[in-house]
């Protein structure tokens, strides 16, 4: 059932998985470690301000907390820094100033949801690929953070068992990974 | 140079196949030295990724961007592979740079640690048959194999049991049942998918995937200290477990508790040696990785199981005066003969209904459809010689979708709490056919840090791999549509050589010395005690995932090596 997990007997806390696989794969990373505190090192000060505007309204605070608690906006900054391309970093930074340029952070919350609900749309239709890319990036800050993996969906560690046809329930959330 | 120390045996590389031979030797009684160019790897160590939460893996377990196209670019198209948990594993193109013919660039996957590629790769686990091995001479392309399934079938049996490879009995003659623990039973879905397409075509089987994992472990395996899977799809940065079968968790363990194995780590082996007197190898020369110190060690025989590239590239630089293209090359058939899996062609579509259904747990691997294209062999059949399989799944879409149309807000994240609608996916596996033209040699001029000749790759698919895609990705579209799935997209494939990881066939196995490197026994036909057991040995490339194949294939020789050895023989 959802909800069940076994712990690992090996005694190896995150704490010190998470260190040596920094040591490991290089990524840069400052701030305590398991949180999303990183210093932000790419977007400014005010690009930043908008980014978490932007991520909350595209995964708000539900009965599960949203990006803004998430640090989506954070980790979105630290991407950035340590997985992307120069060419993405300009299509993320253009994503951003162009969505400043039309208002967004002089609006309310509603309006706020109306302009990305239309800029959203607009892209689809029209096969821009930026801000899927961009929206993709959101999701993933999102449902890979604690918040978004443990709360909102369902996150087991050690399933123990495949178990092909289980019933899915009206509560039944889907799994993290 | 004399030798610093003799063994009975020495094995090059600690993968797949360097692991099997290293076992099978100790086991057996011999001295074995076992010498890996890349670092060492603790089993449960520090390397190992597996204990990491979604939020503590790097980037969000992504892998950076410039690696596809830099530092691992042979990883380009492999995002769902190559990840920051395990891309550590892979090695990076400037340190260890190759060569390709531009026009047909080759994608070489390196794993340069102990262990190899048997840490990362994707575990499905086929026996080749009769269909395979007799195909040559059936067909009339290529060269005849110097063995039949019968020679291998006990050693597959042997690997089966060691290694434990889940799956269910089906008495298919183009895909020989194993010795298997329980398989990873399909879902509602997958059995839908499999009753319609039985029902449209009889003769196309959707079958749980042959996985090395341990479901049921015997005292053997819990011996060495692993356990059953625990169903969490890490595998590839390293298993706490020991539930998928690696080097680094079963075989060199294996080899390592017999007290005769020798582990030389972070060494880069030069040549083979050889001793022109005898007509035999004498043992290898090593350059430390490090320090380009030279060392040469002694032997009674000499494995090479460095991968099919690597093999060969050693062998074309232990070339002397008695062999001037390559050691044991008089039929100028090293490195010629590259294959790969390179037909890959798939379709994808969503499936209606089971919306009540739901897996629990994150299986290693899911279904395969075995070879239904020219069975008889008669390639009047098909515009194609051979014929392909696949690997499949169907799978409930996950909060990624969420980007793949409109849609933000709490709308949004409601939508993506639940379940997504069944994706189905079925990929294929070409054989491709052996062409002289098709080959490994060492470039002219550049060289690597240690002073050696870069690998340079010309390796380009004909017209059968093409006729074959086209029909292969036919097939899997009409799967998915009689299955009743919508929205169905099929795509006729071909890859890039080496993109499939299934690179083998530079030192083949044949009967006569004239064409081929090796004998039935792969020991080189003018160099009685050299043995090349990896992919390089394989003189047809059939469909099967060919991990379980070379891993029979080197026990045997392992075997045959060590008998050798206890009548004097070498």
């Amino acid at each position: 059932m959802q909800g069940d997990f076994l712990q690992s007997s090996q005694g190896l806390t995150r704490r010190e998985a998470l260190r040596s696989a920094i040591l490991l794969v290089g990524g840069a990373l400052a701030g305590p470690i398991g949180a999303r505190s990183l210093e932000h090192g790419f977007f400014g000060a005010s690009e930043l301000r908008m980014l978490e505007a932007l991520c909350e309204t595209i995964m708000p605070a539900t009965d599960t907390p949203g990006a803004g608690a998430a640090g989506v906006h954070l980790f979105i900054d630290g991407m950035m820094q340590t997985w992307a391309s120069d060419a993405t970093r300009a299509e993320m930074r253009a994503v951003l100033s162009g969505t400043a340029d039309k208002g967004f952070m002089a609006l309310t919350p509603a309006a706020r949801l109306a302009l990305i609900q239309r800029i959203d749309a607009h892209a689809y239709a029209h096969g821009d690929t930026h801000w899927p890319r961009f929206k993709k990036l959101v999701l993933l800050g999102y449902y890979t953070s604690e918040i978004g993996a443990s709360q909102e969906l369902a996150y087991l560690p050690v399933p123990g068992d495949w178990r092909p046809d289980e019933r899915l329930g009206p509560e039944t959330r889907a799994w993290a990974e | 140079m004399s030798f610093v120390e003799t063994f009975d045996a020495i094995v090059v590389g600690s993968g797949m196949t360097g692991g099997w031979a290293a076992k099978e030797l100790t086991e057996r009684g011999f001295r074995t030295l076992v010498i890996e160019r890349g670092h060492k790897v603790e089993h449960r160590g520090e390397d190992y990724t597996d204990r990491l939460a979604p939020w503590e893996a790097p980037n969000g377990g992504l892998a950076p961007e410039a690696d596809f196209t830099g530092e691992r670019s042979y990883m380009a198209g492999k995002s769902h592979i190559l990840k920051s948990t395990n891309r550590h594993f892979f090695a990076s193109n400037a340190d260890h740079p190759y060569s390709s013919n531009p026009e047909h660039p080759a994608a070489w996957i390196r794993c340069y640690q102990l262990g190899g590629r048997s840490v990362v790769w994707g575990r499905h686990a086929y026996r080749m048959s009769d269909l395979d091995f007799g195909a040559p001479a059936r067909d009339g392309f290529g060269l005849d194999w110097p063995i039949r399934y019968a020679d291998l079938a006990p050693w597959y049996e042997h690997v089966e049991r060691f290694i434990g490879v889940t799956g269910e009995p089906e008495g298919l003659a183009q895909l020989p049942d194993g010795i298997f623990q329980p398989a990873f039973a399909l879902n509602c879905a997958e059995r839908a998918v499999r009753d319609r397409v039985a029902a449209r075509w009889p003769d196309r089987r959707i079958i749980p995937a042959r996985l090395a994992h341990i479901t049921r472990p015997t005292e053997e395996q819990q011996a060495l200290g692993r356990a059953r899977c625990q169903v969490r799809s890490y595998c590839s940065r390293g298993c706490i477990f020991g539930a998928y079968f690696s080097s680094l968790s079963a075989t060199l363990p294996a080899a390592e508790r017999t007290g005769r194995m020798a582990l030389r780590v972070e060494a880069v082996v030069e040549r083979v040696l050889y001793d022109a007197t005898t007509g035999k190898a004498s043992g290898v020369r090593v350059i430390d990785a490090n320090t380009k110190e030279v060392t040469d060690y002694g032997a009674r025989v000499v494995f090479l199981c460095a991968s099919t590239i690597a093999s060969t590239q050693i062998l074309l630089q232990s070339a002397n005066e008695a062999f001037p293209t390559g050691l044991a090359n008089r039929s100028d058939a090293l490195g010629r003969y590259l294959m790969d899996h390179v037909v890959t062609s798939q379709a994808d579509g969503l499936l209606p209904g089971f919306e009540d259904s739901y897996y629990y747990g994150r299986r290693p691997g899911a279904f395969y459809v075995p070879r239904f294209r020219n069975l008889d062999g008669d390639r009047r059949e098909e515009a194609f010689l051979r014929g392909y399989a696949y690997q499949g799944s169907a799978t409930r879409l996950g909060w990624e979708r969420g980007a793949d149309g409109p849609g933000v807000g709490v709308a949004l994240k409601a939508q993506l709490r639940r379940p997504g609608p069944w994706h189905v996916n079925v990929n294929a596996y070409g054989e491709m056919l052996p062409q002289a033209g098709n080959r490994v040699t060492l470039h002219a001029t550049r060289r690597d840090k240690w002073g050696l000749p870069l690998v340079h790759i010309d390796c380009r698919p004909h017209r059968n791999e093409v006729a074959m895609a086209e029909q292969a990705a036919i097939d899997a579209g009409d799967m998915l549509r009689a299955a009743g799935c919508t929205g169905v997209t099929q795509s006729a494939l071909v890859k890039p050589f080496g993109f499939k990881n299934h690179e083998m066939g530079a030192a083949r196995m044949g009967h006569d010395p004239a064409r081929s490197v090796l004998d039935a026994h792969n020991a080189a036909h003018d160099v009685p005690n050299l043995f090349v057991t990896d992919g390089a040995c394989m003189t047809s490339s059939g469909t099967a995932n060919p991990a379980l194949t070379y891993m029979a294939i080197t026990a045997r020789a392992a075997a045959f090596a060590a008998e050798r050895m206890q009548t004097g023989a070498l």
